[in-house]
């Protein structure tokens, strides 16, 4: 236990990233987004596809969360497969219910790299032009097809509930499981 | 755990390609994915995405990658080399490794010509048009999120007439929703009648056909009409055989939803394929009987390792056609043996990781004939424990038999067709005699292992004859361990502080024994045959029997921690420094691993024997050792002096040009290479 405190503390000072605060990406009505500084609040990116299937039974807990913590955090769909089409993800916001946050094709990966994601689903929760807390929304999944039948770490809603309140995520960091985001190079043979 | 498996994988791969060759997708892994995955990874079938093209899979590679190495897909449960089934899905170790080398080495595509075709997949119907399409009438709504939902539906047929089935193909208008459907009969309403009570279509439940008024009793004894799940080919039932559907019947559906995340509306389409009536009948027998109800199902809250066993004799020569296992979130691990009357112990089921979610039916190969006196035991394990993520209940709650997904059923299912219709009479009436209760037996030693477990590698599987096992229970041995003894002849005694291990009816010599776990060495009588029944006995109780298949070699390297995996059990060329990272071997120094499974000796193994003077017994099978995937120089195999018959001694040399570190180091014995996994360290 007490080795997990130290751990965890050791993690929060070595593992946040700083972010550029200027990085500005369209959202897909064309609105210019500054997803990193969101005017003195946090903000919560959530990296998705459309053709994940845990990425997509997600979809209710991101817009709850969205809508729990809308007072603390400014929420980011992002949208990670670069050959979507505009048609394609507006069809999957609306199947989905996603409706109240600006989302994003993140064609070039800029927020995929910078908020360091692997994979779908995963949040990033900036705070201050720092990578405040990224991992997994919670531990619904063990790991691919191992669904939890009762979920019993929120980690994303811990992590703003901490960071709200000036703290520290604890921990920064989760392992989040799911489809792994491809790489933007890919018919490179060596 | 990373540099352990890529030199495995690295081992494996040296054998199927040259090690300049380069893995690319249109050579090796298009083949891999068209067979494999594209059947459900397609347009309109069950799967999320298409694995198609080349861009479709380089896509998802490194989830791919993961999946398959976690064999989470393709979807196949069975553990590989004990029965043969139809339509198998599982991947090679090869192919595993080629998938993990291609994604290492950044996905080349190679040359797009070289690509083979896609198979032709055919459209709509996969057996032709069905004799009778039958459609929901109302659609069933599927929320977004929730819980899975178990929901019946029950479809008239209108059939004037009996008819017989051979293949029922079931096409979901929702597929991200359907994860399974079972198929029963019913004939006496009940079914239909619960039909929409709720105000939806359908009733809820995941009742029995036995116990939860789904289907009725004829249907229930044959086993229902089949299933479908995700990944199954539509078949027909082999050798002309058909399922019953009498005149009159309703079609029922069991079917397993899934929330996706989108709300869904499911309005399932059914085509039945008819047959002539069949010269043989089908029938199931399930052990435990009747999914376990009268095996007194009662698991601790807690309890990671919860066993529920039971056996069926058959009363007539069958053909065993098909397998399945039934039980809810809790249990883990499911086997079904087969004890032949000549003492074979065939394994006919054997699942490891059981996922409630992949309920599969699964058709051997060939039938297997099982003579008359055959008997099946079936065994499940549970894991009632907060580790277990699909426990419905945090903290864990004590579980018992029913029909709930919160409660627990456990049996085996069998379905067999016997050669006569007097035959097929008398299994019936042996299936419902079953259900007679049998004596209570609680104080006897209980067996918590399947079987036994290899004391060198610590998996579970076949036994050899001198194998060094550990068998984990309760009341197996006093409260506190005791070491082996040695009897008035010298040799490591069969009986200790009141504990006998018998297989068949030898007494193992025994290492240690205590309450919960002891270690005894296979008698060499089980050389030879091909199945064992093994017992524990303490102070004059007896534990059930355990049918345990017998192989001549299944070698095993121990390791320093007892896990079966990283550094071996492995003295450096002093004889006294063991073998570690601090203390490595020099590249040409000869050093000793200990083993055991070699099988029978020469001069023949003796129960217990120490290996003492000239002529220590030597594996009577050639033996080879492999460090860091080189053919190593043997200077010696055979017993460990000093030690009891089935500890296995090999003195091998490095070979002189090896990588420095962790190498892998295996042993073959015969053809048999002992587990992977095992490290030497090498200055």
């Amino acid at each position: 236990m007490r080795w997990g405190l130290v751990l965890a503390l050791a993690s929060v000072l070595t593992s946040q990233e700083r972010v550029d605060a200027k990085l500005e990406i369209r959202d897909t009505s064309g609105i210019p987004r500054t997803p990193f500084a969101s005017g003195g609040r946090m903000s919560t990116l959530f990296f998705v596809t459309t053709d994940c299937p845990i990425s997509n039974q997600y979809a209710r807990e991101i817009q709850r969360v969205c809508r729990d913590y809308e007072n603390r955090t400014n929420c980011y769909l992002v949208y990670v497969d670069p050959g979507l089409t505009p048609a394609q993800i507006a069809r999957h916001v609306a199947d989905f219910g996603h409706a109240g946050y600006p989302v994003i094709h993140d064609m070039r990966h800029e927020l995929v790299k910078a908020a360091g994601a692997t994979v779908t689903p995963e949040a990033a929760v900036i705070r201050e032009g720092m990578v405040a807390y990224r991992g997994r929304i919670d531990n619904a999944y063990a790991t691919w097809g191992k669904r939890r039948a009762i979920v019993t770490e929120k980690d994303l809603r811990s992590a703003l509930d901490a960071l709200a309140l000036g703290g520290a995520a604890v921990p920064p960091r989760t392992k989040p499981v799911g489809c792994f985001i491809p790489p933007l190079d890919l018919n490179k043979s060596p | 755990m990373k540099t352990k498996f890529a030199l495995s994988s690295l081992l494996v791969l040296s054998a199927t390609l040259a090690p300049a060759q380069q893995v690319t997708y249109s050579e090796h892994i298009a083949p891999i994915v068209h067979h494999n995955c594209a059947p459900c990874h397609r347009p309109g079938e069950a799967a999320p995405f298409s694995l198609l093209s080349y861009a479709d899979v380089a896509k998802r590679a490194r989830t791919i990658a993961a999946v398959t190495k976690e064999r989470y897909m393709p979807p196949w449960k069975p553990e590989a080399g004990w029965s043969e089934y139809r339509d198998e899905r599982r991947l090679t170790n090869e192919q595993i490794a080629l998938i993990q080398r291609w994604v290492a080495d950044g996905m080349p595509e190679g040359d797009p010509a070289k690509t083979p075709a896609l198979p032709r997949f055919p459209e709509g119907w996969q057996l032709g048009t069905p004799d009778l399409i039958v459609e929901m009438p109302q659609g069933f709504n599927v929320p977004a999120e929730g819980s899975d939902i178990y929901r019946n539906f029950a479809l008239p047929l209108n059939l004037t007439e009996d008819k017989w089935v051979r293949a029922i193909e079931l096409r979901p208008s929702a597929r991200s929703v359907v994860h399974h459907v079972l198929f029963f009969s019913d004939n006496t309403g009940n079914a239909r009648s619960q039909d929409g009570r709720d105000g939806q279509p359908g009733f809820p439940g995941l009742g029995s056909v036995f116990t939860g008024g789904v289907g009725d009793l004829g249907n229930a004894l044959t086993g229902g009409l089949g299933g479908w799940v995700p990944g199954t080919t539509a078949q027909f039932l082999p050798d002309g055989l058909a399922y019953p559907l009498p005149r009159g019947s309703d079609l029922v559906l069991q079917t397993h939803f899934h929330p996706s995340g989108k709300a869904e509306t499911e309005k399932t389409t059914i085509g039945l394929y008819f047959a002539p009536r069949p010269e043989r009948r089908v029938l199931e027998v399930q052990a435990p009987v009747f999914f376990g109800i009268r095996a007194g199902i009662d698991i601790p809250a807690g309890e990671a390792n919860y066993k529920v066993r039971g056996t069926f004799t058959l009363p007539v020569d069958v053909d065993a056609v098909k397998v399945s296992a039934h039980a809810h979130y809790l249990a883990r691990e499911a086997k079904l043996t087969a004890t032949l009357p000549g003492g074979e112990v065939r394994v006919l089921l054997w699942i490891k990781d059981w996922d409630f979610n992949w309920q599969d039916q699964y058709t051997f190969r060939n039938a297997i004939a099982l003579p008359r006196g055959t008997r099946l035991d079936g065994e499940i394990t549970y894991d009632n424990s907060a580790k277990n993520p699909r426990n419905p209940a945090n903290p864990p709650v004590r579980v018992r038999w029913g029909e709930e997904s919160t409660d627990e059923m456990g049996s085996l299912l069998l379905m067999v067709s016997p050669k006569t219709e007097a035959d097929f009479t008398i299994l019936r009436t042996a299936v419902v005699a079953a259900l007679i209760p049998g004596p209570n037996t609680s104080p006897r030693p209980l067996l918590v292992s399947s079987g036994v477990v290899d004391a060198g590698s610590g998996g579970n599987g076949a036994v050899t004859p001198g194998k060094i096992v550990v068998i984990y229970g309760s009341r197996l041995g006093p409260a506190t361990l005791t070491n082996g003894r040695l009897s008035d002849d010298g040799r490591l005694a069969g009986d200790l502080a009141g504990t006998q291990v018998l297989f068949d009816n030898a007494a193992a010599p025994l290492l240690y024994t205590s309450a919960g776990q002891l270690a005894a060495v296979v008698p060499y009588s089980v050389d030879g045959k091909k199945g064992v029944q093994m017992r524990v006995r303490y102070n004059g109780l007896t534990s059930e029997q355990i049918p345990l298949p017998v192989v001549d070699v299944a070698p095993s390297i121990f390791t320093s921690d007892f896990s079966g995996r990283g550094q071996g059990a492995i003295l450096n060329q002093d004889g006294v420094t063991v073998n570690s990272s601090q203390r490595p071997a020099d590249k040409g120094s000869i050093v000793s691993i200990y083993a055991t499974g070699e099988g029978q000796t020469q001069p023949a193994g003796l129960d217990g024997r120490l290996a003492t003077g000239g002529n220590l017994p030597r594996p009577t099978r050639p033996v080879k050792v492999f460090i860091g995937g080189r053919e190593a120089e043997v200077t010696y195999a055979g017993a460990a002096p000093g030690a009891v018959a089935g500890l296995f001694q090999v003195n091998a040399r490095i070979p002189a040009d090896v990588a420095s570190g962790d190498l892998s180091v295996e042993l073959q014995v015969g053809s048999v290479r002992s587990q992977p996994g095992v490290t030497i360290a090498v200055k």
